[in-house]
């Protein structure tokens, strides 16, 4: 039997998702890092329709697109479980993970690579979003409940520090300090110079998609 | 004794014939509530207050937003025949596909079947693409889903009942005769027993999409910005 390997890129949020997963299941698994200028023959090869990270290979078996490697991951390992059992609470991640996927991603990141009025749009649009999230976590150590869940590998990479969401706050603190994520998060330094050395490229890509 | 089920829907829409597709390939007997889009239900806005979009599915006080998330619950929350595959890889690959029609077929799908000229060639090739790679899915098989209908087919549906009924209103070709394997797929979806039932007639979705078109040649258009 092959080992797991996840082809990734550095600072990849989406990366990210799925090397949390593995960690949560305590898959050994290889890390493949891309460059995503310069796409490899295996990446191409792998996932040629969106041609993104993160890509998990098993086997002769490859999934892609991060919350379908999350679930497979739960579903074809033994550990603990990030879906829950019941179908309601199964419904209620994936529609939440939907949420956060489809209406807080994009105003979030956006309003990173932005300036001025359009910026002021995501910024509000983004607000909004959180606001409804920090309702969803309503006392709970996790969206996930007492454990990391879908919604909770999902939600990482888009929270800051905002004084307005002192639940989204404490569960940034909660996330981070998991004993698996700690496995997974990249040396905030790196991560910090990675994203101001190529910070004109994301404002083009921002531009881009306006 | 299950507690009742009932559909809030509209009358017509491939997203909401994904949820009682699968409610009737599980056999699973449901109240159908009909929506007036124009003019939302206090209802509507109460259970799917973030969206305010059909379907909603209401099981006992449980609410379930998102077609294909409700798909996923009835598989799981009734007995009857499996609607996904039991293996993880290809339950992988049936989401995978479902997402792939939804975020990537939808808007040149649109724009290739209500705008004209030049740029709307780019985006029948663009559809037509993608159209291959779905044939290339069925791979001989009678469904996506294998001898039965499953998860991806009822994704797929608008492929395989609302395009069809598109084209003819439209005049634009798109499931063409390249694509063999898919159109024998859109006549055995269509003619499945369970689906039948709850299948719009094709003369409802036509005087719709013509009653419709300008709005629909908006949409397209405004799609074109994006």
């Amino acid at each position: 039997m092959s080992p797991v390997k996840l082809i990734t890129a550095f600072g990849s949020p989406f990366a990210h998702r799925a090397e949390v997963a593995l960690a949560l299941k305590g898959v050994p698994f290889e890390l493949i890092t891309e460059d995503l200028y310069n796409k490899s023959e295996l990446l191409l090869r792998h996932n040629p329709i969106h041609k993104t990270v993160p890509v998990l290979l098993h086997d002769d078996r490859t999934v892609s697109e991060s919350l379908l490697i999350v679930e497979y991951v739960d579903e074809a390992f033994d550990g603990p479980r990030i879906l829950p059992a019941d179908p309601y609470d199964r419904a209620m991640a994936r529609f939440w993970a939907h949420f956060v996927e489809n209406k807080v991603s994009k105003p979030f990141w956006m309003s990173f690579w932005t300036e001025g009025e359009v910026r002021e749009g995501f910024v509000k649009e983004a607000r909004e979003m959180l606001a409804v999230l920090e309702a969803q976590l309503d006392g709970k150590r996790f969206f996930g409940g007492e454990s990391l869940g879908l919604v909770d590998i999902a939600a990482i990479g888009l929270m800051g520090s905002d004084d307005e969401f002192p639940a989204l706050r404490r569960w940034v603190k909660e996330y981070t300090s998991h004993e698996a994520v700690k496995k997974c998060t990249p040396d905030a330094q790196k991560l910090i110079a990675y994203f101001v050395e190529n910070e004109e490229k994301y404002q083009q890509i921002a531009k881009a998609t306006l | 004794m299950s507690p009742p089920v009932k559909l809030i829907g509209a009358f017509g829409s491939p997203f909401v014939h994904r949820a009682e597709a699968a409610l009737r390939l599980k056999g699973v007997p449901y109240e159908f509530i009909n929506e007036d889009l124009e003019k939302k239900s206090e209802l509507l806005l109460k259970h799917n207050p973030i969206h305010k979009k059909v379907p909603v599915l209401l099981h006992g006080d449980r609410t379930i937003c998102e077609s294909l998330v409700i798909v996923e619950y009835i598989d799981e929350a009734f007995d009857g025949p499996a609607l996904l595959p039991s293996d993880p890889s290809d339950r992988a690959a049936a989401r995978f596909w479902a997402h792939f029609l939804d975020q990537k077929c939808g808007r040149p799908l649109w724009i290739s079947l209500w705008t004209e000229g030049e740029l709307q060639k780019g985006f029948v090739k663009e559809t037509k693409e993608n159209l291959a790679l779905l044939e290339a899915q069925l791979d001989g098989k009678k469904f996506f889903g294998g001898d039965s209908v499953g998860y991806l087919d009822i994704a797929l549906s608008l492929l395989a009942h609302w395009v069809g009924v598109f084209e003819e209103v439209t005049g634009v070709s798109l499931v063409g005769d390249e694509y063999p394997a898919l159109r024998r797929w859109a006549k055995d979806y269509t003619s499945n027993e369970a689906v039948k039932l709850c299948l719009p007639s094709r003369e409802h979705i036509a005087s719709y999409a013509t009653a419709m078109k300008d709005n629909f040649k908006l949409m397209a258009m405004a799609m074109l910005q994006q």
